[in-house]
Formats: C-alpha cells, sequence, structure tokens
C-alpha cells in the first residue's frame, strides 16, 4: 500500500517537472526579450553585454510608438467601456429575459467569438471601407467592441446566474422600476464580474493585432500594429522595450482581474 | 369600497399550460385584517395563486380586484403589495438598513422618517441593533424577521407569505408561527399564506383554503375544516385517519352507516342522500379511545394491537379488527398504553358526534 503511494507521489513530481519543462519550452524566447530590452542601444543580443534604458529612451523618443501606444491606450479603454455596457445589458436579456428568438440571439451575440479572427476582420473590413470607416479609431473602436461584446456576455452570465432572481422579483413588489432594479440590485451584486469583464475587454483590445492591422492603417495604428509593421522591415532593437512593456501591461491587468476574483471569493466565504 | 366589499376579490381565474390545468376556475374573496393559509400539495395551484396575486404571472382568465381596483395586469410594482419568500429574499449586499430602507426610498420617504420606521419596524420583530449588520452574519430566523419587517415597512394592505418558514427548523418555525399571527393581530393586517403543513395552517389561519388539482377543494375556519372536512381528501390532508365506506342507516336501532363488517356505525348529521348510495366517513385518532372491561360507548370495535409508535405526548396504536381492516388510535401517552404488547386483544370505541360522513358533493 505504501509503495504504492510512495510511487504515486514520484509519478506526480515527475509529471510536474515535465509540465514545468514544456512550460519553459514554450516562454522562454518570450521571456529572453525582455532582459534584451535592457541591453545596449546596438543589436538585439542575448545575453545583453550591458544593462541600460536606452531601448525605452528611443522608445519614448519616437513619436510613433508613443503615439501608437497612445492609440491603443484609447482604443482599447473606449472598447473596454462600450462593451461592457453593451455587453452586460445583453446578458442581464438573455439570463433573465423570456422573449421569442432569444436562443437565436444569444447565438449571433457569440458567433465573434466562434469565427476566425481573419475572417470577422475581413467582413468589418469591406463594410468599413463603404462607410469610410477604416483608418479610424472610432471604427476600430467598433470592431474591437464587436470581437469583444462576447467575452462580457459570457463572464457577466456567469455572475448573473449565482444571483436569485426572488431577490429581483422582491424589489420588483416593493416598487422598485426595472431601472432601478437593474442599477441598484443587480449591479452591486455582479460588480466583481463587471469589472473583470471590463479588463478582460481592455485587455483583448490592446493586445489584438489582426483585426487592428486590417482597420486601423496609418493613422491610427495601434501599438501591436506599429511592432508588426516595424518587424517586416527591420528588427530594430527598440520592439524589445515595446514586447516587454506590452507584456508587462498585460500580465498587471491579469494579475488585478486575480485580485478581483479573489476578493469575490472571500466575500462569498 | 364599501365597508362590506373585500379586500381582495378572485374571481374564476384559470390557468393553463397548454392541456395542464394548474389554476381551474378559482374564486375566492378575503376580507380586511383576515388571514387566509392556502394550503396544499406540491402542484396543487397554490402557489400559482400567489404568483397570480402578486404579478408574477398573469392569468389565462378570470380577474384580480385589490381595494376594488382591476389588478390582474398590472405590473408587480404597482400593486402595492408585500411579499416574504421562503429564502429570504433579501438584497445580499446590503445592510439591514439599507435593505428595510429600500421600499421607503422608493416611495421619497424623507431620511429621518426612515430612520424611525426601521427602528420601529425592528421593534416590531424584536430584532432591535442589527441594522448595519448584513444578512449573512444573521442566521436563518433573524434573516427571516428582516424579510418580514421589509415586507412590513412600507404597510401594504395585503402581504404574501411564500412557505416562509420552510427553510428553518421545527422547534424555530414553531416560535415564528406564533410570532406571525402576533403581529397579524397587532397591525389588523391582511395575509395571504402559502405552506404545505397543515399543522402551521392550523396555528395560524382564520380561514384555510385547502387546495388540489387546481381548485379550492374546501375553504373554512381551522377548527370547522378539522373537525368537519366535507371530503375525504380533506380529511386525509389533516393526518392520519380512519376513513372507510357505509350505506345510510335510518333503522330503529338509530341512525348511522351500516358497514359490511363493523355493522352499524352511528353518527349525528346523516347528509340527505338516495337510498344505497355509498358515503365515506372517518373517526380521527384522537377521538378513539380505549376501553377498559365493562365501559361502552356509541360505537365499539375490537382488535389486535399491531403496533406502537411513541412519539412524544401521543402514542399511537395500529389495531387490527379483522378482515383486513386497521385502525390509528392516538393515545396519551401513559403507563397504560406503554404497559400494551403487540398481538395484544383491546376494545375501543367513540362517541357518535365523533363519526364524520362526508356528503358526497364534495369533490
Amino acid at each position: 500500500m505504501e509503495s504504492d503511494l510512495n510511487s504515486w507521489r514520484w509519478g506526480h513530481r515527475l509529471f510536474l517537472v515535465l509540465i514545468g519543462i514544456i512550460y519553459l519550452f514554450l516562454a522562454l524566447p518570450s521571456l529572453l526579450v525582455i532582459p534584451m530590452s535592457f541591453g545596449g542601444s546596438g543589436a538585439l543580443s542575448f545575453p545583453p553585454t550591458s544593462f541600460s534604458l536606452d531601448l525605452y529612451r528611443q522608445f519614448f523618443n519616437s513619436p510613433v510608438w508613443t503615439g501608437s501606444l497612445l492609440v491603443s491606450i484609447r482604443v482599447a479603454a473606449a472598447t473596454a467601456v462600450i462593451a461592457t455596457v453593451i455587453g452586460s445589458l445583453a446578458a442581464y436579456g438573455l439570463v433573465r429575459g423570456r422573449f421569442p428568438g432569444q436562443r437565436l440571439a444569444g447565438f449571433i451575440l457569440l458567433s465573434p467569438i466562434m469565427l476566425p479572427a481573419i475572417v470577422v476582420g475581413l467582413g468589418i473590413y469591406f463594410y468599413f471601407s463603404h462607410l469610410r470607416l477604416t483608418g479610424t479609431a472610432l471604427g476600430l473602436i467598433m470592431a474591437h467592441s464587436v470581437l469583444t461584446v462576447p467575452y462580457v456576455i459570457v463572464t457577466v452570465s456567469s455572475g448573473l446566474k449565482q444571483l436569485d432572481a426572488r431577490v429581483e422579483l422582491a424589489a420588483e413588489m416593493m416598487g422598485a422600476s426595472p431601472l432601478r432594479i437593474f442599477t441598484r440590485v443587480v449591479m452591486p451584486q455582479i460588480r466583481q464580474s463587471l469589472i473583470g469583464a471590463a479588463l478582460f475587454a481592455f485587455l483583448i483590445s490592446f493586445d489584438e493585432v489582426i483585426i487592428a492591422w486590417l482597420i486601423s492603417g496609418n493613422n491610427a495604428a495601434t501599438l501591436p500594429v506599429v511592432m508588426y509593421s516595424s518587424l517586416k522591415v527591420e528588427v530594430a532593437p527598440v520592439i524589445a522595450a515595446a514586447a516587454t512593456m506590452l507584456s508587462a501591461a498585460s500580465i498587471l491587468i491579469c494579475a488585478i482581474a486575480g485580485l478581483v476574483q479573489r476578493k469575490r471569493a472571500m466575500d462569498e466565504l | 369600497m364599501s365597508k362590506s366589499e373585500p379586500l381582495l376579490k378572485i374571481e374564476n381565474l384559470t390557468k393553463t399550460y397548454g392541456s395542464l390545468r394548474a389554476l381551474d376556475d378559482v374564486s375566492l374573496d378575503i376580507a380586511k385584517g383576515e388571514f387566509v393559509t392556502l394550503l396544499g400539495p406540491s402542484g396543487s395551484g397554490k402557489t400559482t395563486l400567489l404568483n397570480i396575486i402578486a404579478g408574477g404571472m398573469e392569468p389565462t382568465s378570470g380577474t384580480v380586484h385589490l381595494a376594488g381596483k382591476d389588478i390582474t395586469r398590472m405590473p408587480a410594482r404597482h400593486r402595492g403589495i408585500g411579499m416574504v419568500f421562503q429564502n429570504f429574499a433579501l438584497m445580499p449586499h446590503l445592510t439591514v438598513f439599507d435593505n428595510l430602507a429600500f421600499p421607503l426610498q422608493i416611495r421619497k420617504v424623507p431620511r429621518a422618517e426612515i430612520r424611525d420606521r426601521v427602528e420601529e419596524v425592528l421593534e416590531l420583530v424584536r430584532l432591535p441593533q442589527v441594522q448595519d449588520r448584513k444578512p449573512k452574519q444573521m442566521s436563518g430566523g433573524q434573516q427571516q424577521r428582516i424579510a418580514i419587517a421589509r415586507a412590513l415597512i412600507y404597510r401594504p394592505p395585503l402581504i404574501l407569505m411564500d412557505e416562509p418558514l420552510g427553510a428553518l427548523d421545527k422547534k424555530l418555525r414553531q416560535q415564528m408561527q406564533l410570532e406571525i399571527k402576533r403581529i397579524h393581530d397587532g397591525l389588523n393586517l391582511s395575509m395571504i399564506y402559502v405552506t404545505h403543513d397543515q399543522e402551521e395552517a392550523l396555528v395560524m389561519s382564520d380561514r384555510i383554503c385547502l387546495m388540489g388539482s387546481g381548485r379550492i377543494r374546501e375553504a373554512a375556519s381551522p377548527a370547522r375544516i378539522y373537525s368537519a372536512p366535507r371530503s375525504e381528501f380533506c380529511a386525509d390532508f389533516f393526518g392520519a385517519t380512519n376513513i372507510f365506506k357505509g350505506n345510510p342507516d335510518r333503522s330503529a336501532a338509530g341512525t348511522g352507516l351500516s358497514h359490511p363488517h363493523f355493522g352499524l356505525i352511528r353518527a349525528d348529521n346523516l347528509p340527505e342522500v338516495p337510498a344505497g348510495t355509498e358515503l365515506g366517513w372517518m373517526v380521527r385518532p384522537e377521538r378513539l379511545r380505549l376501553l377498559s372491561r365493562d365501559e361502552t360507548a356509541d360505537n365499539m370495535l375490537a382488535g389486535r394491537v399491531s403496533d406502537i409508535i411513541l412519539s412524544g405526548p401521543i402514542t399511537q396504536l395500529i389495531v387490527d379488527v379483522g378482515d383486513g381492516h386497521q385502525f390509528n388510535i392516538a393515545c396519551l401517552t401513559s403507563e397504560e398504553v406503554a404497559s400494551l404488547r403487540e398481538h395484544e386483544e383491546i376494545r375501543f370505541g367513540w362517541s357518535r358526534h365523533a363519526t364524520i360522513v362526508f356528503d358526497g358533493s364534495a369533490p
């Protein structure tokens, strides 16, 4: 018995080590960029021969890079707000409502997740060309909102399903209007889901390159688009700094989302 | 609204789901200050009826009038009815104070008055000093008191209660039954109380509406519905009973019902039915008493004890009287009863007043 348990333990440890190796293999190339970004301003090299912030200085002195960073932040923030508003209202309707065509409506709202991004991007590209919305930040915000609404719906729906519908019925019987029920009873209870959904939408928009590359053009190029374009021309060392900051921002947002979820779990105890 | 007009008037309510009739032509009047219980097994239509009164669903046909006004299709939020739910349905993100203030804020009651009324209603449910707590920091019984307070605080003319004590343990439930009764009596409120617990209905109600298959099967005061049920369904719902059949017999020996095995069972108040009609009759277990050697009673039978069940103050005896018939006798627990042995031969009897004959007209 005991030897069985022991061999199981050893097998388990071996398994964990194996997972660690695979994980390292996948993550290492990305992680290498980080020390490289603190190397000199010459060519990209690993290991870096000296430590300096030259590449970051280059980044912040270039209007192309800083401009694209600002575009990215603005687009992602606007997308997060729009997608969270639309997505959470849609989720409320889908979870609580009863209307004909409800399942179909849910399916259509979630369809951007199911289609390949390049297909969604192409569709929006042709459509927006007609409307002259390509090459504008507004067009990109709209495209990213379409892309992120499904994620908001999924996140907020799972929050709503935890709620007891009778609490809303109780509020209604006390005389509360639908708007008051949504803002005073439902929203406070799904606050963490809403924050999580908004962060998620921000992150998806901030990282997204395919649709952004199709829609944004030169006038409204986001950070990932500029990185992608600059890679095609020549591998400028400054890209390491851009990549590091992009990763840092993503990890930070994920960490915040994680903390919010954890607080929710703590509140429920 | 004239004085004699009922507070709530329900007329011919029907609710169908496809071919299922969840509610079948139900009419009911509720007077101001009355405590009415909707009692019945699950699927009897009591919850459907409550939901239609609350405004949570619309009937297929029929009307509901509250204080003379047709509210059949009025949105729930305009009805001004109070409701207490089985699972309390307090707002988990708000403190007790904010939960209680919620309906008053909707009614734009000034802050100072809200504070006074919250204190007043917490006194009423005997839970002062919990204003700053969240629902999760309180016990089930405390949460239910807050839920009741929340229904009282905006002074609705009618309060609906949907199995409000179902989530509580037995001892607490009995205590809360009396509390709700006390609050009801003190405020002269009208209440509609849904339960499947017949004991709860008997303890609390002015009137019990027993429901079954979407209809009100019987509606009467607790004393009347318990001691003179008009149907087997109703008699059976109020606990273990001895229900048999018999033919009315008005012979010289006395009026009663003749039973092929027991002979003549004496009874009062035989309904007028054509000769040969078979009627149901019953006698409640607690109306049967054990007879000593030379004691007599209007109705007397003998049998063998097949089971002795002690359940606290009451001991139940199951007695075989032959021909496959059994009687259930409820005795106060005593040394005499405790000394009985299984298979022991006993005699028992009951008064003619205790024989309840179903009139055959009730469904």
